[in-house]
């Protein structure tokens, strides 16, 4: 094994559950006539044992698309997948409760397991069985990229959950947007606050994997644009689901380092962060991840977050956008607060709605001319959707964890980086679209 | 005439899909050292891991002290008061001479004491705590039987002990199982070697094809050379 | 000054978690030696423990609950393992391990499942004692000490497992019992009792484990997975049955690992390996097994092949087959008409696992080879026909050919060093060969590391000529034909060719051999056969034919991925081997139609319930107990059943018995 403590990821695990629309639904069964031509799976499927009715009142004009949700619900990220998922669903509830959208979305939900065997036959299920022709989730980069390439394949618009760049860096294609926040716009507003503020010698430890990479290609190149005292102290890597990281946090303590780049999240970034304390890395080295400020990881780090910094993508107190119905609406919906990656949910599928919306057609052709280019209203404020790599123009903050009410930290926000100040240019990112 | 001991009544056995034994016929007296013999492959083994219930016998009645054992289970067997020193002797090689026949009194156990049965084989309570494993054949066997006698059995089975030892120590099991026999415990000896086999026991059975083909006081077996010859393959006995 | 600091420390976090692994592996090698039983389950137990203690630290607190939960779950736990082994592991005794492995598989999906439902799916914290979860310093070296409370506590369980084993009377029992079952037996003593005793202690010592590494980490639903495999290792090494050896090796291993890590990452993850192999070549019985004693692997009860009982005539079995393969061809036709086309998907992946089943059953069927790496082969076919498209030529046929070819050359190899040894110890090299595989693959840039091979796309030609596989779209008779429904066919071809291909092996001497090879090896080498030769032979054909289903993965249109965990990993060798027994070893198409079996089963319950591996671990269990000989053997069962006869005579009577006397 690679690492004999890896967890075991699902190869074949998958559960399937038909959202029903909300409100008003008359459970009439609506065999809406669906855009969409060409390749297999039919659209017929819409009838399906589910209740894709019309809403009282409001005309349906241009029919109902199927959507694939697909999220980690087992394997590293299980902590993270139920809050994507739900952020999902939220957006959908509205949208067809809604009318301002002449058209109703249908959403089918599947497991990616944190490996992309298996995602890939989630999502196959979805596109084939089911008749998606538009995509969103995973949080795995990994799990995203391999997913870009299905969608590449068979043609239908995809919006990833992951954060590496390659998604719509190396790996774009047309039918990929990205309304998750990447590593470039993160490192951009961690890397030069770190350097200039907590130390110039830096370590890095990363998860093997796309992610891992790209946090640590990014921060490293803007540190060293920052700042000309920067030194990279050391670079370690860890296997994708790692439990034991003590080896790591000795090797980093006994070192000169005044600060470490933590390139890994849910799981990982809690068990490190957890064993650090006890090991009383703490004490010795500023931690700082991209990641940090996740609720979920807050939530299972408690005090021992206390102290760390992090990257912040989105957090509950934003005055952003339409942030504040957005938060209202979850807390009333779903029991405690939305984060980052219900966040992510929420503004993917408003604006794969939205891009059918401008197209008026639920032809995935038709929604992603619309999308590219076009700006939007998110909970971030207005962003968008950039024609050279699909990549929203997201703003990101600087944080620390402080003590909060309770015994979970409490996000303070030190720096924000703007929108078209946090990504570089498309063609830096290598992403060339067809 | 009171019932024998042990007797063996149409005992049918054998392994997976084939039959050793076909109808095994035999009894052991109370009191008397009876020795099975035959050419090589048989069934002696068997019969002797058939009345202890290592195999189970397909048909026929195994019967002990007044008792049916013939489905009974190993260590029901041996609790009865038949004890079993096995071919190879299989002393336990990860334990010592005194846990070895520490077992033996677990099982089986009533009155004699690991430490009397030691003072009785002086070359075994030398070596009391050495392993099993490092014990030579003559004193291996030795052991098998010391913690066979710890259960005080009314019936000792005894397969091939005489296999692979020096002739010196062959004389010396043979005195044992006489000395065993005058201390009133019954022997039902396996043997390959006839001469010892003859002249140890009173009675003998001559197994053939899964069959007893000849028995008879072991003195007259001893001349008949005809017997010998055409189910043992011996000419004679010296 | 530091750098010694630092190899303190290092060192110190190598003990902890040498300590736990000590903890799991002591358990697992005395069910071993006394018992013959290889618990695959170990590591469920492992989690359940860090799960009960969860349910008791919750609501308890961390200051209280945590020292009740080290008392309570274990035995809670141990409760759990000894109710296992009553009910399902003792009908099993004398059968060859093998089937304690598949028996202990299915468990191991059940419990999972359990886990799964009642805790959910996401990873928990257990709350430690404040007191313990701060780091304590001594001549500049510092250290958890939390790790010192697990080094502590395994220490002091693996003094009292050491005294329970040598000084008391039940030790003994159990120590004889592992050395020799029947004399035990032999010497009036109920041997049965003792083993739900020691297969229950086992279980608790291993709860402890969980525990104590819940604490230091976090417990999560795949925690008994990735520990199992350290600790058969482990057992390996250090000697199955030995205590001293469960101990040695897993403070060898627990520093290895950590050791390497530092400083040698590169080596992570294979060294363990690399280890096991080279023990296994050199002294198999481990560096504390004792050949003369039992447990070994050497006493191997018969593997129960798949036997039809002569229900169907020759005939009419060579009338079913053809039937099958006819509705095999006109299915598609009919998918697509009726409009699902995803069964035609869904059979496409049936064929692949049906090709690497019979492969297995190539060796395990007649040889009695039982590979528990078998995945590697599959594994290594995939990744070289994706490579083969990616950099050589787009063509399916190179692609396939390049499959078949690699893998065989691997299995040449590694069965030529792994014939060396035999049952037991020959399963355990070869999942050693196929874990150090699955760990190099994500070492490397040519293979794609962890996101695995992308992009590649298959021709349905050669030389750069012929149709884009997955862009066919073929208009036959009105009906639009896709890509799935061409590989298809592809993929029946190759299926049904190979089959009979692996039967003429098998009607030929070739394979009369093999069947000798399996029932004695010894007999086989006295009659004058190169057993070896014959070994390696057909462990490279088998490998030469899991390739192919490799391949035929790659090639796959619908296959867009070609990854570590969904090709090379440990589960699917043991999917593959539930796939075999499934169907009926030894029959060559029995598994080919019990991967059929699994998968289509494993579709159609996992849309209905989420618990669909936990029915499918319970109907593998039940196959295991009471259906051992497979699928095939159900008509026979049933025919048995109505044809009820009185005592037909359970042994055959032959003319010249010789039994070994």
């Amino acid at each position: 094994m690679r690492d004999p403590e890896r967890r075991l990821s699902e190869t074949r695990s998958h559960t399937r559950r038909r959202f029903l629309a909300l409100a008003g639904a008359t459970g009439a069964v609506g065999l809406a006539g669906c855009g969409g031509d060409g390749g297999d799976g039919g659209d017929g499927d819409s009838g399906d044992g589910g209740d894709g009715g019309s809403t009282d009142g409001s005309p349906s004009d241009l029919g109902t698309a199927t959507v694939g949700v697909v999220n980690p619900i087992t394997g590293a990220y299980s902590s993270l997948g139920p809050g994507q998922r739900n952020g999902a669903k939220l957006a959908v509830s509205q949208i067809n409760g809604s009318d301002q959208y002449d058209l109703e979305l249908d959403a089918v939900f599947e497991d990616t397991g944190t490996e992309a065997g298996a995602a890939q036959q989630s999502a196959q299920k979805l596109v084939q069985e089911d008749g998606a022709r538009y995509l969103f989730g995973a949080i795995s980069s990994s799990v995203a990229l391999s997913l870009n390439e299905f969608a590449g394949q068979e043609e239908f618009v995809y919006f990833p959950g992951g954060a590496a760049v390659p998604i719509t860096g190396s790996a774009c294609n047309e039918w990929v947007f990205r309304v998750e926040t990447n590593t470039a716009q993160v490192a951009e507003a961690i890397s030069a606050y770190t350097v200039n503020n907590l130390g110039t010698n830096v370590w890095f430890h990363i998860a093997d994997y796309a992610y891992g990479d790209s946090v640590y290609n990014r921060t490293k190149s803007r540190m060293q644009d920052a700042n000309d005292e920067f030194t990279e102290v050391d670079v370690t890597r860890s296997e994708l689901g790692s439990s034991n990281y003590g080896s790591f946090i000795t090797q980093i303590g006994n070192s000169e380092a005044d600060a470490v780049v933590l390139g890994m999240t849910g799981g990982d970034l809690i068990n490190f962060v957890n064993q650090a304390a006890e090991e009383g890395l703490k004490d010795q080295v500023d931690l700082v991840g991209p990641t940090m400020s996740f609720l979920v990881v807050r939530g299972a780090t408690k005090q021992n977050a206390v102290g760390t910094f992090g990257g912040v993508r989105y957090t509950v107190a934003l005055e952003t956008g339409d942030n504040g119905q957005f938060v209202d609406a979850f807390e009333s919906e779903y029991d405690g607060t939305p984060d980052n990656f219900e966040r992510v949910g929420y503004d993917s599928l408003r604006l794969i709605a939205k891009g059918m919306q401008e197209a008026g057609s639920t032809d995935p052709a038709d929604a992603r001319d619309a999308l590219e280019g076009g700006t939007f209203t998110t909970v971030l404020g207005d962003v968008t959707l950039r024609e050279g790599d699909h990549q929203a123009t997201n703003p990101t903050w600087m944080s620390e964890m402080v003590e909060g009410e309770g015994d979970v930290a409490t996000v303070d926000l030190l720096a924000q980086t703007e929108g078209e100040d946090a990504l570089p240019p498309a063609s830096d990112v290598d992403c060339e679209m067809g | 005439m009171t019932d024998p001991l042990l007797s063996l009544t149409g005992v049918r056995a054998g392994y997976d899909l084939t039959e050793v034994l076909r109808g095994v016929e035999m009894t052991v007296e109370e009191g008397s050292v009876v020795s099975l013999v035959g050419r090589n492959g048989v069934g002696k083994t068997t019969t002797l891991r058939a009345i202890v219930g290592n195999v189970t016998p397909t048909a026929g009645t195994v019967t002990f002290d007044g008792g049916d054992i013939t489905q009974l289970p190993t260590e029901r067997t041996i609790q009865r008061g038949i004890t079993f020193v096995p071919e190879d002797r299989r002393v336990f090689p990860g334990l010592s001479v005194r846990e070895n026949i520490e077992m033996g009194r677990l099982g089986a156990g009533g009155e004699t004491s690991v430490d009397e049965v030691l003072e009785t084989f002086e070359n075994l309570k030398e070596r009391e705590d050495s392993y099993g494993s490092v014990l030579s054949g003559g004193e291996q066997q030795m052991l098998a039987i010391a913690r066979a006698l710890v259960a005080d059995p009314e019936l000792l089975l005894l397969d091939e002990p005489t296999e692979g030892l020096a002739p010196y120590i062959v004389r010396d099991i043979e005195d044992i199982i006489r000395e065993l026999n005058d201390q009133g415990i019954t022997v039902l000896l396996v043997e390959q070697n006839i001469p010892v086999a003859l002249d140890v026991s009173e009675y003998t059975y001559i197994l053939g094809k899964g069959r007893i083909v000849h028995e008879g006081p072991a003195a007259a077996v001893r001349e008949d050379t005809d017997v010998l010859d055409r189910h043992l393959g011996v000419g004679s006995v010296e | 000054m530091p750098a010694v600091a630092n190899v303190v420390e290092q060192l110190l976090n190598g003990v902890t978690l040498g300590m736990v692994y000590v903890l799991l592996a002591a358990g697992l090698s005395i069910i071993f030696g006394v018992m013959d039983v290889i618990n695959f389950s170990h590591g469920e137990l492992f989690a359940l423990g860090a799960y009960f203690a969860l349910t008791l630290v919750d609501p308890l607190g961390a200051t209280i609950g945590f020292p009740v939960a080290l008392v309570l779950a274990p035995l809670a736990v141990g409760v759990v393992g000894a109710a296992i082994e009553r009910f399902t592991v003792r009908p099993l005794y004398g059968r060859n391990p093998l089937y304690h492995i598949l028996l202990t598989f299915g468990l191991v999906l059940i419990i999972n499942d359990v886990i799964r439902f009642t805790w959910g799916q996401q990873q928990q914290q257990l709350a430690v004692p404040a007191a313990l979860s701060q780091p304590v310093g001594a001549f500049g070296v510092r250290v958890a000490l939390y790790n010192l409370f697990m080094i502590a506590v395994a220490a002091v369980l693996a003094a009292g497992t050491w005294l329970a084993l040598n000084r008391t009377r039940y030790g003994m029992i159990v120590r004889a019992g592992s050395q020799d079952r029947e004399m035990v037996r032999n010497v009036g003593i109920d041997i049965d009792r003792y083993y739900t005793l020691v297969f229950g202690f086992g279980a608790a010592l291993a709860a402890v484990g969980g525990i104590v590494l819940g604490g230091a980490q976090n417990v999560n639903p795949n925690m008994g997975g990735s520990v199992i495999i350290p600790a058969f290792i482990i057992v390996v090494l250090g000697g199955l049955g030995s205590f001293r050896g469960a101990v040695f090796g897993g403070l060898l291993v627990g520093i290895i690992q950590t050791m390497t890590r530092t400083y040698l990452p590169v080596f992570e993850g294979l060294t363990i390996f690399l280890l096991m192999i080279a023990v296994l070549l050199v002294k198999p019985q481990g560096l504390f097994g004792n050949p003369e004693w039992g447990g070994g692997g050497e006493e191997d009860g018969e593997l129960l092949v798949g036997a039809y009982g002569g229900v169907f005539t020759a005939g009419t079995r060579r009338r079913l087959g053809v039937l099958a393969v006819a509705a095999l061809a006109v299915f598609p036709v009919v998918a697509t008409v009726t409009d699902n086309g995803f069964y035609v998907t869904l059979a496409n992946t049936m064929f692949v696992w049906a090709l690497f089943a019979l492969s297995l059953d190539f060796v395990m069927g007649s040889a009695g080879l039982v590979s528990l790496g078998h995945a590697m082969f599959f594994g290594v076919g995939a990744y070289t026909g994706a490579l083969a498209l990616l950099h050589l030529a787009p063509s399916f046929l190179v692609a396939l050919v390049a499959a078949v070819l690699v893998p065989a050359g691997l299995a040449w190899v590694v069965g030529s060093l792994s014939i060396r040894v035999s049952g037991v110890y020959f399963a355990m090299i070869t999942l050693a060969f196929a874990e150090l595989l699955y760990s190099a693959v994500f070492k490397f840039e040519f293979t794609g590391g962890s996101d695995g091979l992308l992009g590649f796309d298959a021709l349905l030609g050669l030389g750069g000529v012929g149709p884009r596989l997955s862009e066919i779209e073929l208009t036959v008779a009105g009906l639009t034909v896709g890509s799935s429904v061409v590989f298809y066919y592809v993929a029946l071809a190759l299926s049904v060719g190979t089959l009979l291909v692996a039967r003429r092996f098998m009607t030929a001497p070739f394979g009369s051999v093999l069947q000798s090879i399996g029932e004695s090896d010894e007999r086989a080498a006295f009659v004058g056969y190169d057993v070896t030769g014959y070994k390696r032979r057909a462990f490279v054909i088998s490998g030469a034919i899991a390739g192919l289903a490799g391949g035929l993965l790659a090639v796959n249109p619908d296959t867009f991925v070609v990854s570590p965990d969904q090709t090379l990993h440990w589960i699917n060798s043991g999917e593959v081997i539930v796939m075999t027994l499934l169907g009926g070893m030894g029959t060559l198409f029995g598994p080919m139609l019990g991967a059929g079996v699994f998968i289509g089963a494993e579709d159609v319950l996992s849309s209905h319930t989420d618990q669909w591996r936990m029915i499918i671990g319970a109907v593998f269990v039940v196959f295991v107990l009471f259906v051992p000989r497979g699928l095939v053997s159900i008509p026979a069962l049933v025919a048995r059943r109505f044809n009820a006869e009185g005592g037909d005579p359970p042994l055959g009577v032959d003319e010249e018995v010789n039994a070994d006397d």
